[in-house]
């Protein structure tokens, strides 16, 4: 059959990089004889340069003239289903004989819903889509048996039909998701040309596995692959990295809920992509209580430069509530490890689960400013989002529309009025746009933490922490105070790439001063923590001397009122900031020939 | 399996073949950092694995014998006389020690 596989927008900027899950679907589709093609729209919108629903709708209409489709199938996540179910309206009224379907995060999570509100939509898949999308194609073929398809959610005359759960497959027989490429599915130069990264880092994404066997209580995708974890050989997984890399890609993202679970398949993945010789960076998703120690070097022979590790909460109570368990101690050992041997490491925070405090938001944060310190290349903060099947999006937690919550992830910068009010009017189908109560701060005040952390921690990792180490009770107090005082921070005026460091500097550094000056610190702790916001000050203003001035201006040398190295070291024990540290240190950056930076520091000169 | 020492990072292509045959080769632990190296006897090396070559650097796993040494060198410059590297992770990219480290063989 004649089937279309859509993806609608889903970011307002940035590379596109090709959609794993319908090359998997499309290839799948290919090996049992029928007729897929992708329609991104993801990508249609970026290589037109302007983002222009409506033109996507149109090339969506082009697709369905040209191809003429049996079944339009479209997956979607929650913040693109507004969109989704508008192309489902626009094939049906195209060719009311098409079949529509619909997958993926958010209608595959909610079939009854979906099919209850969108009268055009006749089929959802929950779930993994390949199987149980093949044999829908094989009964609309056939005998139109809805019943036998597992997975299936279908009409049956007034009443909405939900089929039992398909078996997960073998992930052996699923045919490689490249093939699309080589039957005109997918165009990765058209990727490619999105990418705007240098030679060395073009990134992509490549599917190495399904499933997570933890259950952890906000986590909507562990039980969307039935916490089963599954992996794709050693052999296809090189396979796939050896096309990818062919294609013009040297960075790539293994997604798997979490590879490293099995430690004897990580240290067979990394022996043979050191003989392959295959000259690519590879990352993976990991739990900081796995241990990797001995294949570490292995990992760093075989082009491993990161990974990534959902930390969530500092706190040992908000852990056991999360379901998640883990030492928060774990964290600090796990990074300066991966450091050691020149491996980073992305650590993700979530605030305003039920119940957690601000001291316990403020603990987060302070450990999130030490792993920074530590070696952790990014330190994310994203506030409770949840999202069906998520155990959490069960407990009827009390919840209020979240509005900035929608306007980070819409796929477009403004929301328009209608898709503001309908998903505000939709508490049920549109969970994760509804903030649940915390003991720390109101919805606006989380989403002002959320943006404050993720850019001080990035930019002024030691101030905030001194700040949270010398007052962790009056931390987060001071910041509300702050924003009523000084105004919200706006989130149109940061730059979330981190590509223009003063912008974002401009915009937090008056909230670290008011914080500082409010928190009640005595003499010696506010000289403190002012050296340290000088120094860091510096560091910022030297980095984006580019942006800010045009030229190098490197070395750059200036007299810190702190002994910086010993801070550093002291933060990352966690050791106590004392007076002694008050020693005027000589600091000198230089900017290096291969773009890397290299800090000295020294005694003052003597003066003659 | 058993546990060894190993140095990796990335060496002049051209001194692949000879490494054992060496008196010492001189290590980086990342492929853009030549102010530090871990230097380590040809004679210490006890297996080569080779991973990918770039550049003109190969991607080297040196596994070692016991009781190898290894040292690590650090060059400065003259215009930073009297003042110390120190590294800060937020200015500069994790790079890895230039030393040995422990690895299952």
């Amino acid at each position: 059959m004649r089937i279309l596989l859509v993806q609608p927008p889903l970011t307002p900027a940035g590379p596109v990089e090709p959609p794993i899950g319908l090359a998997a679907l499309g290839a799948w589709l290919l090996a049992r004889g029928h007729s897929p093609r992708i329609l991104d729209l993801e990508l249609f919108q970026r290589l037109q340069r302007v983002q222009d629903w409506t033109a996507c709708e149109q090339e969506f209409e082009r697709t369905i003239a040209d191809f003429g489709p049996q079944v339009v199938g479209v997956t979607s996540m929650y913040s693109n289903s507004l969109h989704a179910a508008r192309l489902i309206s626009r094939a049906k009224a195209a060719n009311k004989n098409i079949v529509t379907l619909a997958g993926g995060s958010h209608f595959g999570a909610l079939p009854r819903q979906s099919l209850a509100r969108h009268a055009e939509l006749d089929f959802v898949i929950q779930g993994e889509g390949e199987s149980a999308t093949s044999q829908l194609l094989d009964e609309l073929e056939g005998n139109g048996e809805w019943s036998a398809v597992p997975s299936l959610a279908w009409r049956r005359g007034d009443d909405i039909a939900i089929n039992p759960p398909s078996k997960l497959i073998d992930l052996a027989e699923l045919p490689d998701p490249w093939t699309t490429v080589d039957q005109g599915l997918l165009d990765l130069t058209a990727y490619l040309a999105t990418t705007g990264a240098r030679p060395g880092r073009r990134v992509a994404y490549l599917e190495a596995g399904r499933g997570c066997p933890f259950e952890c209580s906000f986590c909507a995708t562990a039980p969307f692959w039935h916490r089963r974890y599954r992996v794709k050989s050693v052999e296809r997984i090189i396979g796939e990295m050896r096309r990818l890399h062919r294609a013009g890609y040297e960075r790539i993202v293994l997604v798997h809920d979490l590879l490293t679970v099995n430690r004897r398949f990580v240290r067979e993945l990394c022996e043979a992509l050191l003989d392959s010789k295959l000259p690519v960076e590879w990352m993976a998703n990991s739990r900081t209580d796995i241990s990797l120690d001995g294949i570490l070097p292995l990992l760093k022979a075989s082009g491993c430069w990161k990974l990534f590790f959902g930390v969530e909460s500092a706190s040992s109570r908000v852990q056991e509530q999360i379901n998640k368990r883990l030492d928060p101690n774990a964290a600090f050992s796990t990074v300066a490890n991966l450091s050691s041997h020149g491996l980073t490491a992305t650590c993700s925070f979530v605030i305003g689960f039920p119940d957690e405090t601000a001291d316990e938001i403020g603990l987060s944060i302070r450990a999130g400013a030490r792993l920074k310190l530590l070696g952790a290349e990014t330190v994310q903060f994203h506030r409770l989002r949840i999202w069906p099947p998520a155990p959490l999006s069960e407990a009827g937690l009390p919840r209020s529309f979240d509005r900035t919550a929608l306007e980070i992830e819409f796929p477009y910068v403004d929301v328009p009025p209608q898709d503001m009010a309908e998903i505000a009017g939709s508490p049920d189908f549109f969970g994760g746009y509804f903030s649940t109560w915390t003991a720390a701060g109101d919805a606006a005040q989380i989403a002002q933490v959320e943006m404050f952390a993720h850019h001080t921690v990035a930019l002024a990792p030691m101030t905030i922490y001194a700040l949270l180490a010398l007052r962790p009770r009056q931390f987060l107090p001071a910041f509300y105070t702050a924003i009523a005082r000084l105004g919200p921070l706006v989130r149109a005026g940061l730059d979330w790439d981190a590509g223009r460091l003063m912008r974002n500097w401009r915009a937090i550094a008056p909230y670290l001063n008011a914080i500082a000056e409010s928190v009640g610190l005595s003499d010696t702790e506010f000289r403190l923590v002012a050296a340290l916001f000088d120094y860091e000050d510096e560091r910022v203003r030297f980095t984006a001397v580019d942006e800010t001035q045009g030229d190098k201006d490197s070395p750059r040398q200036f007299v810190s009122a702190i002994d910086i190295p010993e801070a550093i070291r002291r933060i990352q024990r966690e050791d106590a900031l004392g007076e002694d540290l008050l020693r005027p240190t000589a600091i000198l950056f230089r900017k290096n020939a291969d773009d890397g930076f290299s800090s000295f520091a020294g005694p003052l000169p003597r003066p003659n | 399996m058993r546990e060894a020492m190993a140095v990796t990072g990335y060496i002049a292509s051209s001194e692949v073949p000879n490494i054992r045959k060496a008196s010492y080769v001189d290590v980086r632990p990342e492929r853009d950092v030549s102010d530090v190296v871990a230097r380590v006897k040809g004679s210490d090396v006890e297996d080569v694995r080779q991973g990918s070559t770039e550049g003109g650097l190969t991607l080297v796993q040196l596994v070692l014998r016991t009781g190898a040494s290894v040292e690590t060198v650090q060059r400065t410059t003259v215009d930073v006389a009297g003042m110390r590297a120190f590294h800060d992770p937020v200015l500069n990219r994790v790079r890895q020690e230039a030393t040995a480290k422990q690895i299952m063989v």
